[in-house]
């Protein structure tokens, strides 16, 4: 899938930050299906993926990452009512 | 070393294209399944945004065709028996699941939402002298997710065989799901998640995908 196909909302941040934010969703969401889905070999067949702790710490950093370009986040004023 | 991306019911045709690293792609077939493979050399892949794309392209090409159940990244063997021997020894477990996706993609749904408070709702700021107002925060904001993910499920429901909620880590203010829906379901989809996004006020919602069914290889939801 590509990058085009991350829906995010169109209210709030610039085109440039929505790019990325999209980006980032996009590497977040194949992240997590490819390292945690999928079909898992027995253990005895299988090699351990090298750097998987890093991936982890990574995969932290993306989430941060996100968190700090959510579309809206500057310049929407809170709400209260929620 | 075998490097496995996939898995289907045996093809008509050879998969084109290349897998990790450039190797060639080829077929391990046994009388029910088959699997689309590189051959790698002693090393297990290391993880990097490209070689995980890599993976992805293989399925989504091998997706087009047919139902598959996409191997987890990583998933190298020893050899063409060490295949066999799994698609043998698992074939009831495999074909049950392959059945469960066959005619159906994941869709991603991610929904975001106001912090309470912007600035002091980091843990590593909040988690010290201030932990009770931090766990009080923490449950308000597991409490939000919940309903969150509840009103997602009975608006989606409707258009999807299964879900999926991922669990998430910290205190993050957000949602995350898996949704299998029918090919013929998926512009429906799209359509309900834009809905909800323009109702739901004080959040973001949006839909990511199709992915292969990732979070769908086993045979019985769980």
């Amino acid at each position: 899938m590509s990058s085009e196909s991350v829906i995010l909302a169109e209210r709030g941040s610039t085109a440039h930050q929505r790019a990325a934010a999209a980006r980032d969703v996009t590497l977040l969401e194949l992240l997590d299906r490819l390292l945690e889905g999928g079909v898992a070999i027995d253990g005895e067949l299988t090699l351990a993926v090298a750097d998987i702790d890093l991936v982890r710490v990574a995969l932290r950093l993306v989430v941060a990452s996100v968190d700090s370009l959510e579309p809206g986040a500057d310049d929407r004023a809170p709400q209260n009512g929620a | 070393m075998v490097y496995v991306y996939a898995l289907s019911q045996p093809p008509s045709d050879a998969p084109g294209g290349c897998g990790l690293d450039g190797a060639p792609l080829r077929i391990i077939s046994t009388k029910r399944l088959a699997a689309v493979v590189s051959d790698r050399g002693a090393a297990a892949p290391r993880v990097s945004e490209d070689a995980l794309w890599a993976h992805e392209r293989v399925v989504e090409q091998f997706m087009l065709e047919r139902a598959v159940l996409p191997m987890r990244f990583g998933s190298t063997v020893a050899d063409d028996g060490a295949v066999r021997t799994m698609l043998v020894t698992r074939q009831q477990e495999l074909t049950v699941a392959l059945q469960r996706v066959s005619g159906a993609v994941e869709l991603g749904v991610l929904a975001t939402y106001e912090k309470e408070s912007r600035t002091d709702d980091q843990p590593a700021a909040a988690g010290r002298g201030a932990g009770t107002a931090y766990l009080l925060r923490r449950a308000a904001s597991h409490r939000r997710a919940r309903a969150l993910a509840e009103r997602l499920d009975r608006s989606l429901a409707e258009l999807s065989r299964a879900r999926l909620h991922r669990p998430l880590s910290c205190a993050e203010p957000r949602v995350r799901a898996a949704y299998l829906v029918d090919h013929a379901d998926v512009d429906a989809f799209r359509g309900r998640i834009a809905t909800l996004n323009a109702e739901v006020e004080d959040a973001q919602i949006a839909c990511t995908g199709p992915w292969p069914p990732y979070s769908f290889t086993a045979a019985q939801a769980p």
